[in-house]
């Protein structure tokens, strides 16, 4: 689609530069990256922005994978194939890996940001259950400074988030407690690639053997199963029946085009079992 | 907003609305249309172009976002008259009939060989999953990009 609508489009090629921009722009510029979420997006709205702030060219600044300090921290720049393809990610962050390596296609992943996919914080976003299994922290920068809130609280509801319209998310930082190589992460869609999930689990056991658990596309936003986690940790579960009220108790799907809600519960369920198996977390059997 | 940025191994300038896409910009101002609007939404690939050595879906990049980058587009990819071996490998294994899909999935299989020359039929199948194709039924695309990717490609 050609977009019609008429815009303006600011560069900036710093870090400090965007933010002093954006301290004067009122609130209402838009932010790209790689645009594979908002380019379909603009086409398709009404009420388009009259300028788009392109924050690509901070790749110098916000394009890093690192060990900082024993935590993981991850730019906001960083595209979903850089990260699939990390060593460092696959040693210290598998799950994350793994999530990044599902998104799209290989076009998408190309160009397609971590940072990106947190601020649009769509339901079904891959990378999310992944970095809330993680216990990841996200890194808001504005001209005034900037403040490091939990993934958990910076995500709200379906495309909603903490962001204020002046600041930019800048960096994903993973605790140390969470750097191990295990974990998994399934996603469910309705053909291989080219897929938005219709339901997707990831599961890590940190450094203090403690395992978390967490879903996309099963709430109005990524959630964690604490109540399911902790009957794991208690060694409360053995087998499928037996998780299944856990796990019902933590999603609330919707029905919409890709699958039911009834569906989305039983899935919920069975990918669950599957993940937690293959992970030794509990035993066979229905 | 003025560009610049290498195009098929020349350096050129453009003059955009900054709202252009890199898709339209190469297919109404430079008249290289071998890239197509299949979907507009990322999801077919048949926009595919490569750019600083990826794949990517050319209408998702506003073309202000090239400046300074490497695009190579399927009509770079010949030398004259001299075909590369991807594309003779896509002619002698009938990977192509209707042709539409064509360009996208062999820039995307040019962007595999120029990091993997060697793929397995796996790494194949998942660098090109972001291409769809309605006629072939994908087996004879894997083989032609086997061929290319063979030690000998001009072997039968």
């Amino acid at each position: 689609m050609v977009l019609i609508f008429p815009f303006t489009v600011i560069r900036p090629q710093t870090v400090p530069q965007a933010l002093k921009l954006l301290d004067s722009s009122g609130g209402r510029w838009q932010m790209i990256a790689g645009g594979t979420d908002l380019i379909p997006r603009l086409s398709k709205e009404s009420g388009q922005p009259s300028t788009v702030m392109d924050l690509s060219p901070l790749g110098p600044e916000l394009n890093y994978i690192r060990l900082d300090g024993g935590a993981l921290a991850i730019g906001a720049l960083a595209t979903h194939d850089e990260i699939a393809r990390s060593a460092l990610v696959g040693e210290q962050a598998a799950v994350l890996a793994k999530a990044c390596q599902v998104v799209g296609s290989q076009q998408i992943r190309n160009r397609g940001t971590i940072g990106g996919n947190l601020a649009n914080a769509s339901p079904a976003g891959d990378t999310l259950p992944a970095l809330l299994a993680l216990d990841a922290s996200v890194r808001l920068a504005r001209s005034s400074g900037s403040r490091i809130v939990p993934l958990d609280q910076f995500l709200v509801g379906p495309g909603q988030t903490i962001l204020e319209r002046d600041e930019i998310v800048c960096e994903i930082e993973i605790p140390a407690v969470s750097l191990v190589s295990g974990g998994g992460f399934t996603k469910l869609g309705l053909r291989n690639a080219l897929a938005i999930a219709i339901a997707s689990v990831a599961v890590v056991v940190d450094r203090e053997n403690r395992c978390r658990v967490a879903y996309g596309s099963l709430a109005p936003r990524a959630v964690r199963a604490r109540g399911l986690e902790d009957a794991i940790n208690n060694r409360e579960l053995d087998g499928r029946d037996s998780l299944r009220p856990y796990v019902l108790r933590a999603i609330s799907p919707i029905t919409d085009i890709r699958a039911s809600d009834e569906y989305r519960r039983a899935v919920a369920v069975n990918l669950t079992y599957i993940s937690l198996y293959e992970m030794g977390l509990t035993g066979g059997g229905g | 907003m003025k560009i610049q940025f290498t195009l098929n191994d020349q350096g050129v300038n453009a003059e955009i609305e900054p709202q252009t896409l890199l898709l339209h910009l190469l297919r109404d101002g430079f008249d290289l249309t071998g890239a197509k609007e299949g979907c507009g939404q990322g999801e077919c690939g048949a926009c595919t172009v490569i750019v600083d050595g990826k794949a990517i879906n050319s209408c998702l990049v506003l073309a202000c976002q090239v400046d300074g980058k490497e695009v190579i587009t399927i009509e770079g990819l010949s030398r004259g008259n001299l075909l590369d071996p991807l594309q003779e490998a896509f002619i002698s294994e009938g990977g192509v009939q209707c042709g539409y899909c064509t360009p996208g999935m062999i820039l995307s299989a040019k962007a595999l060989l120029m990091r993997n020359p060697h793929p397995t039929l796996a790494e194949i199948k998942e660098a090109l999953a972001g291409n769809l194709c309605r006629c072939t039924g994908y087996i004879k695309i894997f083989r032609a990009v086997e061929k290319a990717a063979s030690p000998c490609p001009e072997a039968d």
